[in-house]
């Protein structure tokens, strides 16, 4: 196990770097002048001069790279070009919301997906089973944007039960946790119940079952847990979904997150926003997914005990 | 012995085979059916009504027996935009996938056959690549370099990659480990002729049903990228662009915004039961 | 005949399939006597394992038991509600499956998994249970019983898996054990130690055992009865000394003729010729005539009917049947 977590961490090392380097050129591969497009358009050349100077881009790349992720580490963001703040002060309130809405999505998702998931395999080729499909199968191919529309039109504007945008109140958050969840529950419903259907043909369900066990212990001990372990990784895999629709749900809904953040920066040309913001949602994503490798050889005793 | 005669399996033809189980997969085939008709109207192009015809008179008008799914804010028929925005649209995601299935795949067939540093290499960059989650990394790209449809094109054919990279290398390693790559490697068959005479054809099968679902995805991605402002301008009649400008007359003009968006759903749900019946039907080893 | 602890009565067995209904077993009737042995022999694909999961009613969903009886000291348990099958199973009858290592819930601790049963079955407590599969991992044999209940299956040995598997079926104590090919995911080595153990556990016990097992060396070492299968259908029934001494299906001579004997001078190992035919392309006639080196015209026309031969022997050969057709009953 502890193998295991070692090969996992040194794994995602490489993969940071590069991120981090990636993330760090963008301010090199926008077209045209960094220093002109910081200082912005009516700057003169030696205003241009003294930004250069004074983001550092005379240094070396190798240097330059440095510094930005000491920067990085040390909370010195730099200084946002739409604002002139330093990027950390308008980037800490943006957290909160996005982490409200993320936590409430996954969560519902995770709890609906699973347990139709494995309704859905249980009752495999019924009414029910359809249903659920069909649903799943709209719930990938429904865009999150329009969904939300369409949930912000019928229960806001015509029935009036929640807020149209905004981060008031909890009942806020109600419709863009279930717009940004819907995708999410479709693909752990859809792979939860392709896990299940393959588990219940195993030999150890049937002989849970010439135990003489009732079907819900065999389905709920016996198939579950084993169904389980595979989907841990589907969920991890799905924080990269919620990511990216939180974009389009913040936009929908107006919510003050970093995903609309993030949009509104690249509108703007704010780019130092716009390298932090990346950074952060790509770390995110990465630490994640090791999170769920990890959880991942918690549940599986093959790797657990090695 | 008479066994021989008794023993005669009959085997059909793969093609009857694919089609006889396609067929029983009703979903599918009605989502082909939809997607043919699509087609249709991308080539005819059947519009009631000039797309960029100004109708003062007619503004954000309800459905009605002239102008079924309504006007825009300009009185502009809704179903005559939505139509010619299939065009947009579909095109959009077939060039996207087509290119991102073509690189991914040349690199997947690499990885999966030569192995080695190479094979590292390439894989180390799809890791990579799929640690910017989801559309971030189709949305850092437009960010780069600019909005525009040409852009969000070639964001989503780099979104794409990395997805046929995996797939394609994948089942390139098990192609590879099957006996007749073994044998026909051993009567000394030229790499090339090994590449495109065995493994690409063993490769279509996962290729095909990538591609389909690929194709929603794409769909989705461009418009969202139009909703969010950096692809089809306003102007334009991109399912996207209109979503986005319908979102400021929602409560006033809801036909606005419940049209496009239910063409983009219908269109990717096509795409993704296509691709969950040619799954099931070509069985490809997908992981 | 009150001691028949199970008595199967014209058992089939369908399957529903997109190839239509197929029959995996057809016409089976048998009979398991207390503190007894029965061998179910047959190639793979012939129905010994779709018979022996039909008597727990644990098929897949597409398998239906169409007619037929399974009378379990004289209770049908075919017509048994969901409730009272499950008390059946695992308490008065149970199975052993071929295949331990994937038999054995892989996310599961093995103790676990054995205290599973009596807590079920006989309201044991935690403790209780826990106590008896201590016991019963000793009586299957394996030292450091304590240590075995905290690991998980794959930290154990295939032989080891087959012993805790056969603990946990006898851990109730059934009236009759069904053992599907035990050993046949087995060194040959553990095989005979596994065997040597269900003997034991039989004897100790005194429980009825149907055996299923294509393995002709291990029908003539364990069991007292002997029924042949093919395709579904029972060819042959009788004593396994009889059956040894004289096959009389010509089915039954090839099984028992293309078994390797040492010290047989032979280059060639007499085989049969061809494959069970699938269950979607059966003959018309004689299932087996195909691939029978005797078969008549007869037989390839018409099935010919299992019949007894002499006592407590049957057979189903149109050439047999013709020799001895005075013993019908």
């Amino acid at each position: 196990m502890k193998q295991y977590v070692l090969k996992r961490l040194l794994n995602i090392i490489p993969i940071m770097l590069v991120v981090s380097i990636i993330v760090f050129m963008f301010i090199h591969l926008i077209p045209g002048d960094p220093a002109r497009i910081v200082a912005g358009q009516k700057a003169t050349l030696e205003e241009i001069e003294i930004m250069r100077e004074k983001l550092g881009l005379n240094d070396p790349y190798i240097v330059q790279y440095k510094n930005f992720m000491v920067g990085v580490f040390s909370g010195n963001w730099g200084t946002s070009i739409k604002s002139n703040l330093p990027v950390w002060n308008v980037i800490v309130p943006r957290i909160k919301p996005t982490l409200i809405l993320a936590i409430f999505s996954i969560i519902w998702s995770v709890v609906a997906g699973i347990s139709m998931g494995v309704i859905s395999a249980i009752k495999r080729g019924k009414l029910i089973d359809y249903i659920v499909m069909v649903g799943a199968t709209s719930g990938i191919s429904v865009p999150l944007f329009w969904l939300g529309l369409m949930l912000m039109q019928i229960f806001s504007v015509k029935l009036g039960w929640f807020p149209t945008t905004g981060v008031d109140s909890f009942s806020s958050y109600v419709l863009p946790s279930i717009t940004l969840g819907a995708g999410i529950t479709a693909m752990i419903a859809r792979y939860t119940r392709s896990s299940m259907i393959e588990i219940l043909k195993e030999n150890y369900i049937r002989t849970s079952r010439a135990k003489g066990l009732h079907e819900f212990m065999v389905i709920n001990k016996h198939a579950l847990r084993n169904s389980l372990v595979d989907v841990i990784t589907i969920v991890g895999l799905q924080f990269g979904f919620l990511l990216a629709g939180s974009v389009l749900v913040e936009t929908v809904f107006a919510i003050p997150g970093l995903g609309r953040l993030l949009i509104d920066s690249i509108l703007f040309r704010d780019y130092t926003v716009v390298q932090t913001v990346l950074l952060i949602f790509t770390f995110q994503f990465i630490i994640i997914n090791l999170i769920v490798d990890v959880l991942y050889g918690i549940a599986n005793p093959k790797i657990r005990y090695e | 012995m008479k066994e021989i005669q008794y023993e005669d399996f009959k085997i059909e033809s793969p093609f009857r085979e694919f089609s006889r189980k396609f067929l029983k997969k009703k979903s599918a085939v009605i989502s082909l059916a939809f997607l043919v008709f699509l087609l249709i109207l991308v080539v005819f192009q059947p519009t009631p009504y000039d797309i960029s015809a100004i109708d003062y008179d007619n503004i954000l008008c309800e459905p009605n027996s002239d102008h079924l799914f309504g006007t825009d804010e300009y009185g502009r028929d809704v179903l005559s935009r939505i139509i010619t925005g299939t065009r947009i649209s579909l095109s959009v995601a077939i060039i996207a996938v087509t290119i991102g299935a073509i690189i991914g795949s040349i690199l997947g067939i690499i990885a999966g056959y030569y192995g080695g540093l190479l094979e590292s290499l390439i894989m180390r960059s799809c890791d990579v690549l799929f640690s910017f989650p989801g559309l971030l990394l189709a949305i850092g790209i437009v960010a780069i370099i600019g909005p525009g449809l040409t852009n969000v094109v070639i964001a989503i054919s780099i979104y794409g990659i990395p997805t046929f990279t995996r797939i394609i290398r994948s089942s390139t390693l098990s192609i590879k480990e099957l006996l007749y790559i073994e044998a026909s490697k051993s009567i000394g068959v030229s790499d090339m002729r090994l590449l495109f005479k065995h493994i690409f054809p063993g490769t279509l099968p996962s290729l095909i049903v990538s591609y389909t679902m690929r194709m929603g995805t794409a769909i989705i991605s461009a418009a969202s990228l139009s909703f969010l402002g950096f692809g089809a301008s306003p102007k334009n009649p991109d399912w996207g662009a209109m979503l986005s400008t319908g979102r400021d007359y929602i409560g006033v003009a809801p036909h606005m915004l419940f049209y496009p968006g239910l063409m983009i759903f219908l269109t990717v749900l096509a795409f993704n039961l296509l691709g969950d019946g040619l799954r099931d039907t070509l069985d490809p080893k997908l992981d | 005949m009150t001691d028949k602890l199970l008595d199967v009565k014209n058992l089939k067995t369908e399957f529903h399939t997109d190839k239509g209904n197929l029959t995996a077993v057809n016409d089976v009737s048998f009979y398991v006597n207390n503190e007894e042995i029965v061998g179910l022999v047959g190639e793979s694909g012939s129905g010994k394992s779709v018979t022996s999961l039909s008597l727990l009613r644990l098929l897949p969903e597409n398998g239906e038991i169409s007619e037929g009886e399974i009378l379990l000291e004289g209770r049908n348990l075919r017509e048994m509600n969901k409730k009272e099958i499950r008390s059946i199973r695992g308490s008065d009858i149970a199975i052993i499956f071929q295949d331990p290592m994937s038999s054995l819930n892989p996310v599961l601790r093995v103790g676990e998994q054995l205290m599973e049963c009596t807590k079920l079955h006989l309201k044991y407590t935690n403790d209780q249970a826990r106590k008896h599969a201590i016991d019963m991992i000793k009586r299957v044999g394996i030292p450091v019983p304590e240590d075995i209940m905290n690991r998980y299956p794959h930290q154990l040995s295939g032989g080891m898996s087959q012993r805790i598997m056969i603990a946990m079926a006898m851990s109730c104590n059934p009236k009759l054990l069904i053992a599907d090919e035990p050993t046949t995911a087995l060194d040959v080595t553990i095989q005979a130690q596994v065997m040597e153990l269900m003997l034991e556990l039989k004897e100790k016990n005194k429980i009825g055992v149907l055996l299923i097992t294509h393995d002709l060396g291990v029908v003539a070492e364990m069991c007292d009865r002997v029924m042949v299968m093919y395709c579904g259908r029972i060819v042959e029934m009788a004593d396994v000394n009889s059956l040894f001494k004289n096959p009389l299906h010509p089915y039954t001579k090839g099984l028992i003729a293309s078994v390797p004997k040492i010290g047989r001078n032979s280059d060639v190992l007499p085989y049969i010729s061809g494959r069970v035919p699938d269950l979607s392309q059966l003959p018309t006639g004689c299932k087996f005539a195909p691939r029978c080196s005797l078969a008549i015209d007869k037989c390839h026309i018409e099935e010919p009917k299992l019949i007894y031969v002499g006592e407590n022997r049957q057979c189903r050969c149109h050439l047999v049947n013709e020799r001895g057709e005075n013993h019908e009953q």
